[in-house]
């Protein structure tokens, strides 16, 4: 302990009352009635005093109860005074507590000598005076109540130290610093440990909430991105439709194209996928919700339900991921991020009404089942939440594409509306290559998303999504920007900072860059 | 007779330790008095079977009870067996045992005629 020799007890800080504190003392006699007058001794005195008979029991009452003091008789049938002796100083947890020995043996030099360097800190004569009892007995509890404050000191000391040492080591969270105990104490080092959890909460205060600012601005971006990217989709498929391609082949082409992209970008990276057993299910999840059901739903749909109707209904996905989230315990809810959610989903439900949706819609029954599609999305993004983070996004993305085109090609060219490839590249290729690499891209940035900001933020790429559909519509065919869209824009963004990324949880940890000069 | 046999400043130590209760001094002594004869008694038996442990312990214990209680002659010959059950020199147990155990029952009868009451004052 030679580094903290700076911090020591203060002597003088113990208040004279702790200094004559009632002691717990434990009495080792065989004899009854020594033990007995002893013990009435130690009432006198205004002590607790228990009363052990033998060796092995007072071993075990001192194990099991802590003791500031033992007065013990030397000669004991089986274990004597001397072996109880040894085997107190030979415990580290009992060495401490201060042993008087009662001697009353006739030759009481050389046996006082033997339990003194055996660890006895004083010893009573054969026929002691009761003052000489009090003074040896006030003697030694006092002794060992400083004792006992300067370890307490000593481990207060370590144990601050230490959090200094969990700070340095790198990334740390408050609780593991663990102070609250020599932050209680009542002098400088209760003060020292106290101003040091202090100034460590708040940096680690300051650093969540710039993560927290860090990861709204990323996600921010993602979300325009994925959104932009994904939205030009819609405004392709109807020009590959225009072209007269069947909408499920379409979607199959798109699909091998996004996982050729993928893989490709996945292997230029280095992240090539490593598939284990343990991903199965993800996948096969996947493939089932966002590969089968979802594009086989959208096409069926998209047959019944006008396109900015589907739009429209597609943006309720936010509400459903924000309530999924809060039902599976994932994020928690709160009204401003449902109000949020709602400000983005007014914004970008004014822009299609504006535009035509909703406007002579009869078929109820279609409108529900397009509200299957969001609900699917919202189950997809939340599934993205536990995608195997071992594989890339890319990687990820890429294998997902390849499994949804194994799954729906037999049922397009089942159904007749596969598309065959013919001879040569022409505008019908190239539109599907690029819808494929758009999807492919997006989803992957997506997944980034969903691991930065969480699945409710992530949600808001619906808005995005619309209206980066609309903004691509007019780029690519022409189409009216309506003006209320530049509104909505603005509007979608200060959902954004409403929703908020997900709060960083308790693993959140923070590393002090430490000047060591 | 009890002047002799009983040191009357040993009561008065001993009350004085245990914090002046003229009860608890009552309490103590009837506890001496169920097992002094029983000490006196293990050591006259081991004394004639040999058992130098036994007999060293008894003695010793009965050696500090009397003691406590004043009866020095008592604790004198009680002293003399454990030295010599130490020391290994032990001569003529039996009739030094059967000292012990006459010394005993006088303590004893001398205790009983002790007034506590009066040790207090």
């Amino acid at each position: 302990m030679n580094d903290t020799d700076i911090m020591q007890p203060d002597r003088d800080a113990v208040p004279p009352e702790a200094r004559e504190k009632l002691a717990d003392i434990l009495i080792v006699d065989d004899s009854r009635i020594s033990a007995a007058k002893l013990s009435l001794a130690m009432r006198a005195l205004g002590h607790r005093a228990q009363i052990a008979s033998d060796g092995a029991e007072a071993l075990r009452r001192l194990r099991e109860h802590p003791f500031d003091l033992v007065l013990l008789d030397i000669v004991m049938p089986g274990m004597d005074g001397y072996d109880v002796l040894t085997a107190i100083m030979g415990d580290e947890a009992l060495s401490n507590i201060p042993v008087i020995v009662i001697s009353s043996l006739d030759d009481e030099i050389p046996s006082v000598v033997r339990a003194i360097e055996l660890g006895a800190v004083d010893f009573l004569p054969k026929n002691f005076e009761p003052a000489i009892l009090k003074a040896r007995l006030d003697a030694s509890l006092a002794r060992k109540q400083f004792r006992d404050r300067e370890l307490a000191y000593f481990r207060d000391v370590e144990q601050l130290t230490r959090a200094a040492q969990v700070i340095e080591a790198g990334a740390f969270r408050p609780s593991q610093l663990d102070l609250d105990d020599v932050a209680r104490r009542r002098d400088p080092l209760g003060g020292l440990a106290s101003v040091f959890r202090g100034l460590a909460q708040e940096i680690y205060d300051r650093e969540k909430r710039f993560d927290r600012t860090a990861r709204t601005l990323k996600g921010t971006l993602l979300v325009i991105a994925a959104g932009g990217i994904f939205g030009i989709a819609p405004a392709l498929g109807r020009m590959a439709g225009g072209l007269g391609a069947p909408t499920l082949g379409i979607v199959v082409w798109a699909n091998i194209s996004a996982a050729l992209v993928c893989l490709a970008i996945a292997g230029a990276r280095g992240r090539w996928p490593r598939l284990k057993g343990e991903h199965a299910k993800f996948f096969l999840a996947w493939s089932l919700i966002l590969g089968c059901i979802y594009q086989l739903g959208t096409v069926v749909v998209a047959r019944h339900v006008e396109a900015s109707m589907i739009a429209l209904i597609g943006s309720a996905r936010g509400f459903m991921v924000f309530g999924l989230a809060a039902l599976i315990a994932l994020e928690r809810p709160n009204l401003r991020r449902l109000a949020g959610l709602g400000l983005g989903f007014a914004a970008v439900a004014s822009v299609l009404v504006f535009g035509g949706a909703g406007k002579g819609q009869g078929d109820g029954i279609w409108l529900l089942a397009a509200l299957g599609l969001p609900l699917l999305l919202a189950i997809h993004t939340l599934l993205m939440a536990w995608r195997p983070r071992d594989l890339g996004s890319f990687a990820t993305v890429g294998v997902m594409m390849a499994l949804s085109a194994a799954v729906l090609m037999p049922i397009a060219s089942g159904s007749g509306m596969m598309l065959w490839p013919g001879f040569g590249f022409g505008r019908l290729e190239l539109i599907i290559l690029v819808l494929g690499a758009a999807s492919g891209i997006a989803i992957a940035l997506a997944l980034d998303l969903v691991a930065t900001a969480g699945a409710v933020f992530a949600s808001q790429m619906a808005y995005s999504q619309t209206l980066a559909g609309i903004v691509w519509g007019m780029l690519l065919l022409g189409e009216q920007l309506p003006i209320i869209a530049w509104a909505a824009f603005g509007l979608v963004l200060l959902g954004f900072l409403l929703v908020e990324p997900k709060q960083a949880g308790d693993e959140f940890a923070v590393t002090v860059p430490l000047d060591r000069r | 007779m009890t002047g002799s046999i009983i040191d009357m400043s040993a009561l008065h130590r001993l009350l004085d330790l245990i914090g002046g209760d003229p009860a608890d001094l009552r309490e103590l002594l009837a506890d001496y008095r169920d097992i002094a004869p029983g000490l006196a008694a293990q050591i006259d038996s081991a004394a004639r079977s040999g058992d130098l442990d036994t007999l060293r312990i008894a003695a010793h214990t009965l050696k500090s009870n009397a003691r406590d209680f004043g009866a020095m002659r008592l604790s004198t010959l009680c002293e003399a067996l454990e030295r010599q059950c130490r020391d290994g020199a032990l001569h003529e147990a039996a009739s030094q045992a059967a000292a012990i155990v006459r010394e005993e029952a006088a303590a004893r009868q001398a205790l009983d005629a002790v007034d506590i009451g009066s040790i207090s004052e």
